[in-house]
């Protein structure tokens, strides 16, 4: 081997070790990079459904409370006054010991509902059975829940943020549109759950600003946090019917 | 001294070839639901072209130059499709058909001249380096990222990178230079460069997980 041999053996292994360094490097420091930007991206978005999580249980609760002081106020309120006005018309007894004993009943029936151990154990099925009944009880709207399908489990987080819609979509449904049938129902599909929430109510122009009031952004945007699709179709009265699927 | 040192490297490079598609086979069900798998294909191919019928042909005195360029053609030809299978954007699939064609007709034309054969080779790996930039790209923008080191597309790419990025040089200056690649001494720098290849291709097979695998 000459020296010119040497020479350009030495500039070719020092090339090819100096090309083989520089790549190594960059393609560690771009993963690195990358891989740290992803990571905070995550944790960011793992926080921002939390704090979304925790956003949708106030409101649930405080739709609660606001459902208690209805209750106590429209219907054990007016069944006690019933009571007083039966005993200042000095009627019979037994008519006095019926509204109490229909009074005992409602209270304990409301009490069993806002149990917080109840609460916190309830299916998305149970949860929204119950916000059914009340409607019944009280008068409030003709509702029914039907379920399809086998059911099954799904996360509580998500079962949350579901319960959460329906509960804002029922709002809506007896603030504004003078409904008088509202139906639910629970489709559980091969590998799809598909709720449907439809009321009769006097519905809306989908394309006008005026019901941003209503939350549809919301309840879109919250489906979206657990990888759900919200749908909201409306016919100026005809009625409002909500769809919710979700890959289970 | 040189040639016995010269063979030893030789047998080095097919030993390090039998080593990585052996650990292929072994992990093969980690990655067999991926097109991945015909990388063990490749590897067997490998093998038995360069420490079978390369050192057979020479032993019957058969000219095997064409043996080892029909090989190249295939193995970049090989890459190429399987970055067209595995590359999800369409416009990176349109590039990489382009470049299989536009190398397919740059190896039919060097083909025609023994001293462009080393060409083919240069073009081939350029190609190889750009397929394999749009597939780091698409991995940098998926959540792989976070787990990279257990997706065995990347290790190949990784590979591929390292192993062509020291070629090109190597063959360019080493015709600039005038000077022979098969030399004892120049050899070493084709072993350390199949030492990264292999050795990438060993981390890979080794490190991957089977769910990572599944395009």
């Amino acid at each position: 081997m000459d020296e010119k041999e040497i020479q350009s053996f030495l500039i070719i292994s020092s090339v090819v070790l100096f090309i083989l360094i520089i790549t190594m490097i960059s393609l560690f420091i771009l993963f690195q990079k990358r891989k740290n930007a992803l990571l905070l991206k995550n944790e960011f978005e793992k926080k921002h459904f939390e704090q979304e999580i925790s956003k949708a249980q106030i409101e649930i609760r405080e739709e609660t409370f606001r459902n208690i002081s209805w209750e106590l106020h429209d219907n054990i309120g007016q069944l006690l006054t019933l009571a007083k006005i039966q005993l200042q018309n000095n009627s019979s007894v037994d008519d006095v010991k019926e509204t109490l004993n229909k009074c005992l009943k409602e209270l304990r029936d409301l009490s069993k509902l806002i149990s917080p151990d109840a609460l916190k154990n309830m299916s998305l099925e149970q949860a929204i059975s119950g916000e059914v009944n009340r409607f019944n009880r009280l008068n409030f709207i003709e509702s029914q829940l039907t379920i399809k399908g086998e059911e099954r489990k799904i996360d509580s987080k998500t079962e949350i943020v579901f319960f959460r819609i329906l509960q804002e979509f029922f709002s809506n449904t007896i603030k504004h549109a003078k409904a008088t049938h509202l139906s639910i129902i629970l489709n559980y599909q091969k590998d799809m759950l598909l709720i449907t929430a439809k009321d009769n109510g006097l519905g809306f122009d989908l394309n006008k600003q005026e019901h941003s009031g209503l939350g549809l952004t919301n309840m879109k945007n919250r489906a979206k946090l657990v990888n759900a699709h919200a749908t909201i179709l409306s016919e100026p009265n005809i009625g409002t019917k909500l769809t919710i699927t979700y890959k289970l | 001294m040189g040639s016995t040192y010269s063979y030893f490297l030789s047998y080095s490079i097919n030993a390090l070839e039998l080593i990585a598609a052996v650990v292929a086979l072994i992990h093969y069900k980690k990655y067999v639901n991926s097109s991945e798998h015909y990388f063990l294909h490749f590897l067997w191919v490998t093998f038995f072209v360069d420490s079978i019928f390369g050192p057979l042909s020479g032993y019957f005195k058969l000219d095997n130059t064409w043996l080892y360029y029909g090989y190249t053609g295939v193995s970049f030809l090989f890459y190429y499709w399987w970055y067209h299978t595995i590359l999800i954007e369409k416009f990176y699939k349109k590039i990489t058909l382009a470049l299989s064609i536009i190398f397919m007709i740059l190896y039919g034309l060097n083909g025609l001249n023994l001293e462009f054969h080393k060409y083919s080779f240069v073009v081939g790996a350029s190609f190889v380096l750009i397929l394999a930039g749009f597939h780091l790209h698409q991995l940098f923008n998926s959540d792989y990222t976070l787990k990279i080191k257990y997706k065995l597309s990347f290790w190949i790419t990784i590979a591929l990178v390292l192993f062509n990025i020291g070629m090109i040089p190597f063959i360019l200056l080493s015709k600039y230079f005038n000077v022979w690649v098969g030399n004892a001494v120049f050899k070493i720098i084709l072993f350390f460069l199949n030492l990264v290849l292999y050795g990438t291709y060993i981390i890979g097979f080794t490190w991957t997980k089977k769910k990572y695998n599944h395009f």
